[in-house]
């Protein structure tokens, strides 16, 4: 490397350098999803009434993508391409909230398959260990106890 | 005239081996000259720093060849909404020959006074080097360039 690339490439502008890397970024989701719908570019331009030339633009990498393009693509693919931070950390609770509820199914199916009078009784069991934990047990003086007619 | 020239490595990032182009008599390479054209740019300041960017992270994840605009028989690494281009060479994902570049002032790089040489002397460039790689004087090698890279074309350049 020499001292004019040294120069030149030790000094590149932090929000050039973020523009390119989220621009490469929109661009780079944009086609993976268009490789896993296994639809081509053509065929986005088409749906959006674009040019085919100008969907290549786009996949280019240094395309500054208005809100309003994004929207338009998002829904003509019919997923998302852009996630705000807030939107990973509640899409993040629900993935770990599935996560839970997977493997709690994964668990109960895997019961009910191996031994399946074990498994009910194991079931009844806990029903009456919850039903016994959550009786409130009535005092017999108390004004707002109905007795059962 | 004709301009004798070799194409020379450049710089290795991560994911992708620069080489640039060098002319004969010529201090510089045409990738430095780009540089030393726009460096101090005031104008240009913005445009120039995303051009570095995208070779930066074009060096860091790959040339892939939707990221550069076809040019005849070689590349540039344009900027939507600028004029600014840079011309190379995309061989392969992992290799990039960079050239020179300039402000587009006409619709067609061909019509423009400024760019229109540095156009056409990638086309020429490139053509010559995709002959090389079919006759096997020039080798291509995952991130690695061999053989004669020297080359001839014709052209006329002001500057």
């Amino acid at each position: 490397m020499n001292e004019i690339f040294k120069r030149n490439f030790k000094t590149i502008d932090k929000e050039a350098v973020d523009f390119v890397n989220r621009s490469f970024a929109i661009a780079d989701q944009i086609f993976t999803i268009l490789e896993k719908q296994g639809k081509t570019q053509r065929e986005l331009a088409m749906a959006l009434g674009k040019k085919e030339s100008e969907v290549s633009k786009w996949l280019q990498g240094t395309h500054n993508f208005t809100l309003k393009t994004l929207a338009k693509i998002e829904q003509v693919l019919g997923e998302k391409i852009y996630y705000t931070a807030n939107e990973v950390a509640e899409l993040k609770e629900l993935n770990d909230k599935t996560v839970y509820f997977s493997v709690s199914s994964r668990e109960l199916v895997k019961s009910q398959l191996t031994n399946t009078s074990e498994f009910i009784a194991e079931v009844k069991a806990k029903e009456v260990a919850t039903l016994e934990k959550d009786t409130v047990t009535i005092p017999a003086d108390d004004p707002f106890y109905k007795q059962p007619a | 005239m004709k301009r004798f020239g070799v194409i020379k490595h450049y710089a290795d990032l991560p994911a992708v081996t620069f080489y640039v182009v060098y002319f004969k008599d010529q201090e510089h390479s045409e990738f430095d000259n780009f540089l030393l054209k726009f460096e101090n740019s005031k104008k240009y300041k913005e445009d120039f720093n995303i051009i570095k960017a995208a070779i930066q992270r074009i060096g860091e994840r790959g040339a892939l060849e939707r990221y550069f605009r076809p040019e005849k028989r070689g590349s540039a690494i344009p900027i939507h909404s600028s004029k600014l281009r840079l011309y190379c060479k995309r061989v392969s994902d992992q290799l990039v020959i960079l050239g020179n570049g300039g402000i587009k002032t006409a619709k067609k790089a061909q019509d423009c006074p400024g760019v229109g040489p540095l156009f056409d002397e990638m086309d020429q460039i490139a053509r010559i080097f995709d002959a090389k790689v079919k006759n096997g004087t020039v080798q291509v090698s995952g991130k690695h360039i061999r053989g004669k890279t020297d080359f001839t074309i014709n052209q006329e350049r002001n500057s």
